[in-house]
């Protein structure tokens, strides 16, 4: 029988852990995709600009979620057990 | 009365001695050519304390002196002793695969910091995005990822030394890398050295290292949360 801590606070900071953790991975990969891009050759300027300006201001919001949960960079990780840590 | 998991070695190993949580005296527990290191527990809650945690810890750093270690994942508590045998023969290939891998091995934990902060840290959250230049950001972020491509190379005699190695390139703004290498005991001081002499040389980062740990990042831990912890 496993028991569940259900105490309403932690469980709203888990949760913000999980989507945060989980939109924090897809803003790494995406921003990792346009840096290869760039380094390809296979952008405009004024593409490289809107994408600039859309990583950084998701890197600005990302930075006040994790302020307003109290979650540090390290929390933003998974343990996949065998498969190792999510990122 | 309950069993609580810290590791497991092998049967052809010393005796396991010491004590564990709380001062309770360790065992073996032999099965399938593997020997488990448990104590006992009057029954299956085991809190989540910061203090139990390290003593946890601590106990397997320990056994570390004198034993190879497959590490238990924090919490793996048995019922009784068939319930452990019977997990240690439902995963024999594994745990002794897992073992053979970390045998006469240490885990060291590296963390190279950019040095004076990231070069493309997201400007405080304060200023207005749209007043920023989304190519500059990109710039920065495109010239801090071939730094950090570079300081793999640089990094590359650690590679050499230890058995394995698995690293993560940028995990947040303020690092360049972090990685974990499989180092065999006796090489353990070669391998400190090493990082001394990188982190005089390489000016662009400040290496941390940590441990010895317990292989954690190379092996399943054995066992498994049987009973929530809080």
């Amino acid at each position: 029988m496993t028991r569940i801590n259900a105490d309403p606070e932690r469980l709203e900071k888990g949760l913000a852990q999980l989507v945060l953790t989980i939109v924090e991975l897809l803003r790494q990969l995406m921003e990792r995709q346009a840096l290869h891009r760039i380094e390809g050759g296979s952008l405009t300027d004024e593409e490289i600009e809107r994408l600039g300006r859309t990583f950084l201001a998701l890197a600005q919001r990302m930075e006040e979620l994790k302020r307003e949960f109290g979650l540090t960079d390290e929390d933003l990780n998974l343990n996949l057990g065998p498969l190792g840590d999510l990122m | 009365m309950t069993l609580l998991l810290y590791g497991l070695t092998d049967s052809g190993e010393r005796e396991v001695r010491g004590s564990g949580v709380e001062q309770v005296a360790l065992r073996g527990i032999s099965e399938s050519g593997l020997v488990a290191i448990v104590s006992e527990r009057a029954d299956r809650s085991l809190t989540r304390e910061h203090e139990t945690l390290w003593e946890y810890e601590r106990v397997i750093e320990s056994l570390m002196e004198h034993h190879s270690i497959v590490p238990a994942r924090f919490g793996s508590v048995f019922e009784h002793e068939e319930e452990l045998r019977t997990m240690l023969r439902d995963r024999s290939a594994e745990l002794t695969e897992s073992f053979r891998r970390v045998r006469d091995a240490r885990e060291l934990a590296l963390r190279a910091s950019w040095a004076g902060g990231g070069a493309a840290d997201p400007p405080a959250v304060t200023d207005d995005p749209l007043a920023q230049s989304g190519t500059a950001y990109m710039r920065a972020r495109l010239e801090q990822h071939r730094r950090a491509e570079r300081l793999v190379q640089a990094l590359e005699p650690l590679a050499a030394l230890a058995r394995e190695s698995r690293r993560r390139l940028e995990p947040d703004p303020a690092t360049a890398l972090s990685a974990s290498y499989l180092v065999e005991r006796d090489r353990v001081d070669q391998f400190i050295d090493t990082v001394r002499r990188l982190d005089d040389e390489l000016e662009a980062v400040e290496l941390v290292l940590t441990g010895p740990w317990p292989p954690y990042s190379f092996v399943a831990p054995a066992g498994e949360i049987r009973e929530a912890v809080s």
